[in-house]
């Protein structure tokens, strides 16, 4: 058998389409997956399959997909359940290797929809095709402009996050999780997520994957956690949203160990195990996906807090201690650097009040005290709490923040990151965002948050 | 299957070891175990003939020590009250009517093995881990590392991970124990040999890795210290 990278290859990136149960209806609300394609930009052939036509949006269409004259590299399948093994069927005889059945009404729903599926199955596994779904929207990519999805989506940028899930729910996006392709297993009749986790290993276009599962076919486990490694190894990171599952004690166990396993705790210390970094919600992943994907890893958990004011230092503080990161030993020379330009007597230590020095000379205090804790060997991170007043050019000017981070993060190897406070923030994002080693979040909880991703895991890694 | 003694029992028929079955397999492996003695059931023995016994036999430990009855169908002798910590023969006779009878009294048909004369390993400074492993339906088998005693039941402070472990899984699983500060210097007490709490729980890791028909098991509590670890009580289940 070929490898998984060209056996999921016609899913993502496809010569040639044929979509059985094609449509001539277009528009909004008609959901068509071929008009959807075309205005996605796709290249390739498309070969609308459907005995009451003879055309669709300007394609020749075709009775049957075995009439189909050149090669077919994936067919995508929109008819009613009860026709779904024929056409599949036909698939195999027409020698496609890959097919998405978009059409519900399978395993999920009962013992009817369980012998359809087995014989979809049954077909596709005797024919060496690879099947993904049912009940799916298929796949998205950015990278080379294909779509199967019915649900329109518009050209965007996007970020080299690959995504495996089983439900059309992310297909939407997130404005800080602009994934570059996707792959809905739906009903994981065949693909599932350990075949979309191996192929974004091997993809060069992908250095993050995001899994929401709900679950995996009994004894995948082992083969999921084996191909986690391989990414991680491959030096990609690996973010997983785990819902719902069984609780624990369902089944006749006599030891407390029986009784405590549930799927989830499980699944919780199998993730941990392989360096899964594991979210709860849709905050959770942005700020994980973004800090991941834009921020250096660090080398111990000591962060550096420099602040605007002393109430969102102790913030920080509370934040380290829930997210087990260390306020840093800042060292002597950082201390004298701030304590100079800093009144007599006010205290130095971490977090790093730098509001009295700033009053006399704002950029130099930015610029002398990022620099000074960048360059301190006794910290790993840096969070910068900045006040921004109401009026722009106060967002990106006086102030000088925005030019210390713009001339100094870029040097250093360690992630520094801005949690601004005023309700006229655009102007320090913009200014920050695109910015190497640096970036911006919303709350200072969601900057530690971020840093406990970016820290090294386990014991010996830790300073 | 690699443990000689696991094999013998499964060919008997077993399906869940008593403790003083279970200990063997331990001991095996490297993991200690208090020292103790048993004493066969026999219908309508005394209390003081039991004692009696008990005290004759090799290895017998010294009070203060644990009396237990030995039954396949008690899985947690603290709810049957079929355990009791004695200091003297006076005691000791006591508690062996009283543990009989509570045993037999616990469910309908309770079939006795034996009564278990037990050291008492409790020391000052040791601190209740529980440590265990089942087998998931999608990982296989996994094995578990927490806070034991009556803690496992309430407050349910365990890590998983799936077998086979190395080290640095055991240390990422106590780091993210929320009562891991026990386990360090803590009131008054000196900090647990971590290297020894570590080894055993590798050490039971390659016992069902080596013996996968073990489907359940249980050593709660592990009581560990500043200078040891004992498998105070072991269930273990295997698949039939």
């Amino acid at each position: 058998m070929v490898g998984i990278k060209e056996q999921l290859n016609p899913f993502f990136n496809p010569k040639s389409v044929a979509i059985i149960g094609a449509t001539t209806r277009t528009g909004p609300g008609k959901f068509n997956p071929i008009e959807n394609m075309m205005g996605f930009g796709y290249k390739g052939q498309i070969y609308p399959v459907n005995p009451k036509y003879d055309e669709v949006l300007g394609w020749k269409a075709y009775k049957d997909v075995k009439e189909i004259e050149g090669d077919v590299d994936l067919a995508l399948v929109v008819i009613p359940r009860q026709i779904v093994p024929a056409a599949v069927k036909g698939c195999a005889e027409k020698g496609v290797e890959a097919a998405i059945v978009v059409s519900q009404g399978f395993g999920e729903v009962g013992e009817e929809g369980k012998k359809l599926q087995d014989e979809i199955v049954k077909t596709a596994k005797e024919a060496g095709m690879r099947i993904v779904g049912p009940n799916t929207l298929g796949t998205h990519n950015f990278f080379d402009n294909f779509t199967s999805s019915f649900i329109p989506i518009k050209k965007r940028e996007y970020d080299p996050i690959g995504i495996s899930c089983q439900t059309g729910l992310w297909f939407a996006g997130f404005p800080r999780l602009k994934f570059g392709k996707i792959l809905d297993v739906g009903g994981a009749c065949d693909v599932d997520h350990v075949d979309s986790l191996r192929y974004y290993t091997e993809d060069p276009d992908i250095k993050q994957i995001f899994i929401h599962m709900e679950g995996l076919r009994p004894g995948r486990g082992r083969d999921f956690l084996e191909a986690t490694r391989k990414a991680k190894d491959a030096g990609k990171d690996v973010i997983v949203m785990k819902t719902g599952g069984t609780e624990a004690g369902s089944k006749a166990v006599v030891s407390h160990t029986g009784s405590l396993a549930g799927e989830d705790k499980v699944f919780d210390g199998a993730l941990k195990q392989v360096g899964a970094h594991r979210i709860r919600d849709y905050t959770e992943l942005q700020i994980l996906s973004h800090a991941l994907l834009k921020l250096p890893k660090m080398n111990g958990n000591r962060i550096a807090i420099l602040t605007h004011h002393g109430a969102s230092g102790v913030m920080a503080v509370d934040a380290a201690e829930e997210f087990g990161l260390k306020i840093a030993e800042i060292s002597e020379q950082t201390r004298n650097v701030v304590q100079e330009r800093s009144p007599k007597w006010l205290p130095i230590g971490n977090p790093i009040d730098i509001w009295p020095g700033l009053m006399k000379d704002p950029k130099g205090m930015h610029m002398a005290s990022l620099k000074a804790v960048l360059e301190d060997e006794n910290v790993d991170g840096v969070v910068m709490s900045l006040h921004i007043a109401d009026y722009s050019p106060w967002d990106v000017g006086i102030y000088g923040h925005a030019e210390a981070i713009r001339e100094l993060a870029p040097q250093y190897g360690k992630p520094v990151i801005a949690v601004p406070v005023g309700s006229v923030q655009d102007g320090t994002r913009r200014a920050l965002e695109w910015i190497k080693n640096a970036t911006v979040f919303d709350d200072i909880r969601a900057a530690f948050r971020a840093f406990s991703a970016l820290a090294p895991k386990g014991k010996e890694e830790q300073k | 299957m690699k443990s000689k003694i696991l094999q013998e029992l499964s060919k008997k028929g077993r399906e869940i070891l008593n403790e003083h079955e279970a200990r063997k397999i331990l001991e095996e492996y490297g993991i200690s175990c208090p020292k103790e003695v048993m004493v066969e059931y026999a219908e309508g023995k005394k209390a003081s003939d039991y004692l009696k016994d008990l005290k004759n036999m090799g290895g017998c430990p010294g009070y203060p020590a644990y009396l237990k009855i030995v039954s396949r169908d008690i899985t947690s002798k603290t709810d049957a009250k079929a355990v009791k910590r004695v200091t003297s023969d006076e005691e000791a006779r006591d508690a062996i009517d009283t543990i009989m009878k509570n045993a037999k009294s616990y469910k309908e048909g309770v079939k006795i093995q034996g009564i278990l004369m037990s050291e008492d390993v409790s020391a000052d400074e040791t601190r209740e881990i529980f440590l265990g492993s089942t087998v998931n339906d999608q990982f296989g088998h996994v094995i578990s590392l927490g806070f034991g005693g009556m803690h496992v039941a309430v407050y349910k402070d365990v890590e998983f991970r799936v077998i086979p472990i190395e080290e640095p899984d055991v240390h990422g699983m106590i780091d993210a124990l929320k009562g891991k500060e026990m386990l360090g210097k803590f009131r008054g007490m000196r900090p647990v040999d971590m290297d020894l709490l570590v080894k055993t729980t590798l050490k039971l890791s390659k016992m069902v890795e080596e013996n996968p028909e073990i489907i359940e098991l249980d050593v709660n509590p592990l009581l560990v210290g500043p200078d040891r670890a004992v498998a105070v009580d072991t269930l273990i289940r295997i698949s039939r």
